[in-house]
């Protein structure tokens, strides 16, 4: 048995410490309602529509199979912010990109 | 109270977790394989936290998870859980700052845990080389806390109009084991299912805390973890995510608060011993 478990000093700065932690980060993540959060305990809590992308090149137009261009596809993930720039990397004949009501000029 | 804290209490419950849990975390660096080999593909997208941080190649994905293998069998056997732990933690805390699809909240969930466990002295039996020594009990009640935590927040979360009303289960009831039946699935049915699904996740994350009700919060935490299993998907990450979850349940038991065991300030030192010895059962 090691000693520094039996001091008082250091349970409770340990539990404090812990219950800091896992308190306050989950709570901070409470009031966004409208995408699920990470390192909050939020499984299967927020209902999450797909997003389609759809890449406009010069001749015509097609739907992105997300599935081809992440590892994962998660709810926590906010698509918008990364996934146009790569989609234009990917296809050097794209124009833009297209998802929900938004768009990237490639 | 801190001479009940820092009281010690038997290990073999504790061991008896960190089996499971370190079981559960080799699974899960199995999971992970696929997806972590995918990052490393240039045709998928990076979504790394910071830009500092490594480029996912397969050389250090496959490293990564071999090293979590190894320590994650290490710490199942409890060989030098005071090594293996942090290293276990440090392989499952670089896959998931590797990339932000490499999250989940179980694998988050499974760094805290085998931190939680190193730091409670897990390798104290039901471990090579064990000496079954007894454990302090505060670190024992962190992992309790973090039990109540996850189902706490977890509940608190669900309540949004977009759970209760049925329409998050209607898209999560499928691809499970067994197929959510067609004629179940009604708003009304859906919102029954919603509703019990809070309930018990709190009366699991507050009565594994009592002594007359934790039999039956037992009893609803693994009703609750096997139908998730059996309806939800993916199945394998909440097969993973039920085994850690239900692998804790038994050390309520043994280091939880008896509010009879609580030594009096007034005769704190003669009833240090009756501490230890009342609740380790």
């Amino acid at each position: 048995m090691s000693d520094w478990r039996k001091s008082p000093v250091v349970a409770v700065a340990a539990m404090s410490l812990f219950l800091v932690l896992q308190l306050a980060i989950p709570i901070s993540r409470l009031e966004d309602e409208t995408q699920a959060q990470r390192f909050a305990w939020q499984m299967f809590s927020r209902f999450h529509p797909e997003v389609e992308f759809t890449v406009n090149t010069e001749a015509d137009s097609y739907f992105v199979d997300l599935d081809q261009v992440m590892a994962r596809q998660r709810a926590d993930l906010s698509l918008g912010n990364s996934i146009p720039a790569h989609l234009c990397d990917l296809d050097a004949n794209a124009v833009s990109i297209v998802w929900e009501s938004e768009s990237y000029q490639c | 109270m801190l001479t009940w804290l820092t009281a010690e209490i038997q290990p073999a419950p504790l061991g008896i977790s960190r089996t499971f849990v370190g079981a559960a975390a080799v699974l899960r660096a199995l999971i992970a394989l696929p997806v972590v080999v995918k990052l490393s593909d240039p045709s998928i997208v990076r979504l790394p936290y910071a830009d500092w941080l490594p480029h996912p190649t397969k050389v250090l994905v496959l490293t990564l998870i071999a090293s979590w293998i190894i320590f994650g069998l290490a710490f199942t056997l409890g060989w030098r859980v005071s090594i293996t732990g942090p290293l276990l933690v440090g392989s499952i805390g670089m896959t998931l700052a590797l990339d932000q699809q490499t999250y989940s909240n179980h694998l988050y969930l499974m760094a805290w845990l085998v931190l939680l466990m190193t730091l409670a002295d897990a390798g104290a039996s039901r471990a090579i080389g064990g000496s079954n020594r007894r454990v302090v009990r505060w670190p024992v009640l962190l992992i309790l806390g973090q039990v109540s935590i996850v189902y706490g927040f977890s509940a608190l979360t669900k309540l949004n109009q977009g759970f209760l009303s049925g329409s998050v289960l209607a898209s999560a009831l499928r691809g499970g084991l067994v197929p959510f039946p067609d004629f179940l699935r009604t708003p009304e049915f859906l919102w029954i299912i919603a509703a019990g699904a809070v309930l018990t996740e709190l009366f699991v994350a507050i009565f594994l805390w009592s002594p007359s009700l934790r039999r039956m919060a037992f009893v609803m935490g693994a009703g609750f973890h096997l139908l998730t299993i059996l309806f939800m998907a993916p199945t394998l990450e909440l097969l993973v995510f039920s085994i850690e979850m239900l692998a804790l349940y038994p050390l309520f038991r043994g280091a939880t608060l008896e509010f009879g065991d609580l030594p009096s300030l007034d005769h704190k030192t003669s009833l240090v011993g009756g501490t230890t010895s009342k609740s380790t059962d």
